[in-house]
């Protein structure tokens, strides 16, 4: 077993530590945008989810459906599946439908600051 | 042999080694553990389940044998509760419990997680499932439902009785169930789907297990005073429903013994064509049978809070409702029937004075329509049909009291219905066949009169003299029960009077007006006065 350098390690956890994060954050904004295309239940979302490299294990997910659930921002219902048991189909609420705008606002300014600190030119400086 | 253990998961069933499950144990522990303190910490783990589920059928048959490494596989796709890293690790409770367990017998026995629905159980049936349905409702067993509905089957197919009230009762009691058995048939809906089948035990259908009411969102309290007036006016109203199946199952079954036929089956035996008929009948059924449809359904809807199924009966009903009052009204239009009688009436004569007159009711024919015909008198009937004792309950009165102050005669006092007119039916239950006699009514005229004389000395002499030149007379009167302008032909009093009424010498012979369902009876009641001197005898054979 190779022993790593302290530092190194630190590095490593704090790099981990950053992206969770990040993924967290962002996680609650894609599964919003996912259900916005149309009602869904949990295995295509992890799907499309997992396609797009935003979460490494499913159990994550369950937690912030919860909680957008409590917060009213999606609402769910039984349905028959052909086979096993039945799904939850999610939909988003009016709330919902609202809180992605806003959080849609938020992204597409973060997207344009970050851009013009790495680049100093971009759509923000067009815009000023 | 490998040792197999059968687990739900996520109301899964499935057959697990021992290791597997031990890990599957162990890992919904750490995830109890971690989610205890939560509020929204069972959904998560019932969520969780679910899906695991859902993996294990990806791979598996729902008869395999789930081992210990694809359950390893599992738990790594799921994640660990702190690969999922959510904020603050709670203290570790105990309150919260998976529904992950070895599976028992029977369904969870405890209290209701959601709202308990009506369905039939049609996986648990013995004629269309209604019975297990109910039982499964009102959480007791099915057998002391069919019980129910048996013991009344059972009455109704064997008659029991022990004396005649007690048979009359508990016979419209059962049929009364018997229907109800099978308007709840078709209106309540099968369980098919999982869903519905978890309903109609009231689980969760994602879950098999036990939560407790008082923690399930889904039913707040303030719904239950809701539920409870909703039940008690959905009750009232099947009350109303079944008092008006009383009322209308007299009207149209019971009153067969009126005249051994039901109301409605009288127009089969009355003079118009028979689409008019038909017209007459399904309004008048409708008309009847619809509201208590209605109430009944709305009754069952109120109690059991079942779905409203998107065909709008309620709506469908009402419509119908009102097209068989149109057509009531249409059918029984004044253009078609004047129920205002028509009266014509005719004198017959006879050749000269008898000083006896005979009365004599011809024979009723032995065959009819082609069939052998037994007779019998309308009175003898209703003392079978309905009991001997019983019968002036069901009386028609027919006695029409003569309003000119004089005295009258009846003919036969037997009873009620032939003191009249004479009434004989066919005995028997099908294709019954109705004779009517004329009405003899003898009715006397004074021909003596008291002659008080006085002669030349002063003397008074009273003496009755009687007057020989009085001869007896015969009204024939015809009356139209029924005269429709449209239906019956003019002229038609004449030839009931001349067919039903003769006179041969010193005998008058009385004809019955024979109705079956291929001779209509043509509405015409025919009563005879036969006005004699009061000298005069009358035998009537």
């Amino acid at each position: 077993m190779e022993i790593k350098d302290q530092n190194e390690m630190n590095f490593d956890l704090n790099a981990e530590n950053i992206k969770a994060q990040m993924r967290k954050g962002v996680l609650e904004y894609c599964i919003l945008s996912i259900l916005r295309k149309g009602d869904s239940y949990v295995s295509p979302l992890i799907a499309e989810l997992k396609e797009a490299k935003m979460i490494v294990v499913e159990g994550t997910l369950y937690p912030l459906l919860a909680r957008q659930k409590n917060q009213g921002l999606l609402s769910y219902r039984w349905e028959e599946s052909p086979a096993g048991p039945p799904r939850k189909y999610y939909s988003l609420t009016e709330k919902g439908h609202k809180a992605l705008e806003v959080m849609d606002e938020a992204w597409g300014d973060v997207i344009k600051t970050v851009d013009f600190i790495k680049n100093g030119t971009t759509a923000l400086s067009k815009e000023i | 042999m490998e040792e197999t253990i059968k687990v739900s998961i996520g109301g899964i069933s499935f057959a697990v080694n021992k290791d597997a499950y031990q890990r599957l144990s162990l890992y919904i522990k750490d995830l109890e553990n971690h989610y205890s303190t939560k509020p929204e910490g069972k959904e998560i783990i019932n969520d969780i389940e679910s899906r695991i589920a859902e993996l294990l059928l990806e791979s598996h048959t729902k008869d395999e044998v789930v081992s210990a490494e694809r359950v390893d596989e599992v738990i790594k796709i799921m994640g660990r509760p702190s690969d999922f890293d959510e904020e603050e690790q709670g203290e570790k409770g105990s309150e919260t419990k998976s529904t992950f367990q070895a599976r028992p017998e029977e369904p969870a026995t405890g209290s209701d997680t959601i709202t308990r629905r009506l369905f039939r159980d049609t996986t648990d049936r013995v004629i269309g499932g209604v019975c297990s349905g109910l039982a499964h409702y009102f959480k007791i067993s099915p057998v002391w439902v069919r019980l129910f509905f048996a013991i009344f089957l059972v009455f109704k197919l064997f008659k029991f009785g022990f004396f005649f009230h007690f048979r009359s009762f508990v016979g419209s009691i059962s049929s009364l169930m018997i229907l109800t058995y099978i308007v709840l048939w078709i209106v309540i809906p099968e369980a098919r789907t999982r869903i519905q089948k978890s309903q109609m035990f009231g689980r969760d259908p994602g879950v098999k297990g036990v939560e407790d009411e008082y923690n399930n969102p889904d039913q707040p309290h303030g719904k239950w005073l809701g539920r409870l007036i909703k039940i008690f006016i959905g009750l009232i109203l099947l009350l109303i429903a079944f008092g008006l199946l009383g009322a209308g199952w007299f009207a149209f079954l019971g009153s067969n013994k009126f005249f051994g036929v039901t109301p409605v089956s009288i127009m089969d035996y009355l003079q118009m064509p028979w689409w008019w008929g038909l017209l007459g009948k399904i309004s008048a059924v409708l008309f009847i049978v619809l509201p208590i449809l209605a109430l009944t359904y709305a009754g069952i809807w109120l109690i059991f809070s079942l779905k409203r199924p998107k065909w709008h009966p309620g709506l469908i009903m009402f419509a119908l409702w009102i097209l068989s009052i149109i057509g009531l009204s249409v059918f029984s239009s004044d253009k078609v029937f004047n129920m205002a009688s028509s009266t014509s009436t005719f004198k017959k004569e006879f050749v000269k004075s008898y000083d006896t007159l005979y009365v004599e009711y011809a024979k009723l024919p032995e065959t009819l329509d082609g069939e052998k015909v037994e007779w019998m008198k309308m009175a003898d009937y209703i003392d079978e049909a309905v009991g001997k004792n019983r019968a002036s309950n069901y009386v028609v009165d027919w006695d029409v009291k003569s309003d000119n102050g004089e005295d009258e005669v009846h003919v036969n006092d037997e009873s009620p219905y032939d003191r009249d007119y004479l009434l004989y039916t066919t005995s028997g239950k099908k294709n019954k066949k109705y004779a009517l006699y004329p009405k003899i009514h003898v009715l006397f005229k004074n021909s003596s009169s008291i002659v008080t004389e006085e002669d030349s000395l002063g003397n008074i002499t009273t003496k009755i003299v009687k007057d020989e030149t009085i001869t007896p007379d015969l009204e024939v009167t015809v009356e139209k029960i029924l005269s429709s302008k449209k239906f019956f032909k003019e002229g038609d009093d004449e030839e009931a009077e001349e067919k039903l009424v003769e006179i041969r010498d010193s005998l008058i012979i009385l004809h019955p007006n024979i109705a079956s369902k291929k001779r209509k009876f043509d509405g015409a009641l025919v009563s005879t006065k036969l006005f004699l001197p009061d000298s005069s005898v009358v035998i009537i054979k």
